[in-house]
């Protein structure tokens, strides 16, 4: 199983755009950084934004991976997609400085009007395509309630629906990223979309 | 037949056909005769196009500038440690590193030697300290001493004689003797009065006689010297603490170039001894009275006196 998973991930570093650059990167080259920072900034960003519920939190989360990655690029083996590897940081990243806010919320009491205020905000960026403005404020009311309730979702299950849901990976890549066997990939995510499921139903009402 | 608990956990994974054949088979047989896990699939699928219907966020404007910026920074800083620490890009072997290092370390320590050497090198001579044993007297240095002259005079006197002068006034004698009867045989061939010979012989030995003169006048002088050695000065210095005493005397006769100095160590004093040079005498014992209470003994020796034994003998004030 463990030997299958090893030569899954060579056939998918064997087919990685990125490896070239991570290379040039590895040898001293920083220009050839900026290639996998546009390529993976929107996806880092939004893993990021997704498992946090806050834009800005999510861009300090996504640079700091772009930082690290970068850092500890030599130590990079091609052993899985240099995408899987990155994404694995800002995941672990984005659960640490939760962990770090949390801790703060609890000793500083909560501030959830103000970031509230600015999640509708940066969500209302993507509506403008939206003609309606009935139609656009429905929309922007239903995602912030989704978001509001995968942020509410316990950390395993969240990273695991945010990979798969939200960002379509699959169960493979999610396992690299995880380091989780395949059977507790799908069990997490069963139960994921169980608690997001009763979750909108609460919030929302019957769906 | 499952249970509505048993596929409550399948029901999710059923919504985007992620089942295996035969968990399908078994969720899709229990949709059939159940409203509430039915019911359930239907929020689920409607959960997930809530999901699909997401928006992606954009990245703020100048975010990958943003990031490059310090991705630089973080590649400066890299550098300059690198440079701090290996400042040279140019790979020089170790060895080399090795090797001036090595060089450079042998030079200063043969440096710092040779301060040393100079240090030791210009201190007053011979001033060695000699510890002697109880009852081994100054006298013992003084033979020591005069052996030295006299192997010295006697090595001086060998050239015109062996002996000292009363054995040469023999030899001298035997010499003319000797001198008569060759004249006497000499006078066999040439006819010569022997009385005239003789008289001849007299005046050749008078003529030796005075050949002999510098052994005796080196003989003098030897006296002499002995004479200046010993002059001797007893001194007592009365200290607090005898040690330290002692050893800010030996420092003193080191600093006034006295030589053969010996330390006789007794119960209650220590007896410093040693030949110091009269002119510098006076000035030593003004010294030695800041050390201590210092009494003299005894006449001051005379001027025209070259060395001086000095005898100084350190006791602790009752």
């Amino acid at each position: 199983m463990r030997m299958s998973n090893i030569s899954n991930s060579k056939k998918a570093a064997a087919r990685d755009d990125d490896l070239q650059y991570v290379i040039l990167c590895q040898k001293g080259k920083t220009d050839a950084f900026e290639v996998l920072v546009e390529r993976h900034q929107k996806k880092m960003l939004n893993i990021a934004y997704r498992m946090m519920g806050d834009y800005n939190d999510a861009c300090d989360v996504t640079q700091e991976a772009f930082i690290a990655a970068y850092k500890s690029i030599k130590k990079f083996k091609a052993e899985a997609k240099f995408s899987t590897w990155l994404y694995r940081i800002v995941v672990n990243l984005a659960k640490n400085r939760l962990k770090q806010l949390s801790g703060r919320k609890r000793r500083e009491g909560p501030l959830d009007d103000q970031a509230g205020n600015n999640n509708e905000e940066i969500s209302g960026q993507s509506f403008i395509g939206e003609s309606d403005p009935g139609v656009q404020l429905e929309n922007r009311e239903r995602e912030f309630n989704v978001q509001k309730c995968i942020t509410s979702l316990d950390e395993e299950y969240r990273e695991v629906l945010v990979l798969r849901d939200i960002q379509g990976f699959s169960y493979e890549e999610i396992q690299d990223m995880l380091k989780i066997p395949d059977g507790t990939v799908k069990s997490r995510l069963a139960r994921a979309r169980n608690a997001l499921k009763d979750c909108l139903s609460k919030v929302i009402g019957d769906l | 037949m499952k249970k509505c608990r048993d596929v409550e956990e399948l029901l999710p994974l059923y919504v985007d056909d992620s089942l295996s054949g035969e968990d399908k088979k078994a969720v899709e047989e229990h949709l059939q005769s159940c409203p509430g896990c039915a019911k359930a699939i239907a929020q689920l699928q409607k959960t997930k196009t809530f999901i699909d219907g997401l928006h992606e966020v954009e990245p703020p404007p100048w975010f990958k500038q943003k990031i490059m910026a310090q991705v630089r920074r973080e590649e400066e800083k890299k550098n300059f440690v690198r440079k701090l620490f290996y400042p040279w890009q140019i790979k020089i072997p170790v060895q080399v590193f090795a090797t001036v290092f090595i060089a450079v370390l042998a030079f200063y320590i043969y440096r710092t030697g040779e301060e040393r050497m100079n240090e030791v090198v210009s201190l007053p001579a011979p001033a060695p300290v000699m510890e002697t044993q109880k009852g081994q007297m100054p006298e013992q240095i003084m033979k020591t001493i005069d052996k030295k002259v006299q192997k010295e005079h006697s090595t001086a006197a060998k050239e015109v004689t062996r002996g000292p002068v009363g054995q040469a006034a023999v030899d001298m004698v035997k010499d003319a003797n000797e001198y008569v009867v060759s004249g006497m045989k000499t006078d066999r061939y040439q006819g010569a009065p022997a009385a005239t010979s003789l008289e001849e012989a007299k005046v050749k030995l008078a003529k030796k006689k005075e050949s002999y003169a510098p052994a005796a006048a080196l003989q003098t002088s030897r006296e002499q010297q002995d004479q200046n050695i010993q002059a001797r000065s007893n001194v007592v210095l009365r200290v607090t603490d005898v040690d330290a005493a002692t050893k800010e005397v030996e420092k003193l006769l080191e600093k006034y170039e006295a030589r053969n100095i010996s330390r006789q160590m007794m119960q209650d004093k220590i007896t410093l001894e040693a030949v110091v040079n009269n002119q510098k005498f006076e000035n030593l014992k003004e010294h030695l009275k800041t050390i201590g209470k210092l009494e003299e003994s005894g006449m001051p020796p005379d001027d025209a006196v070259k060395n001086i034994i000095l005898i100084i003998n350190i006791l602790k004030i009752k």
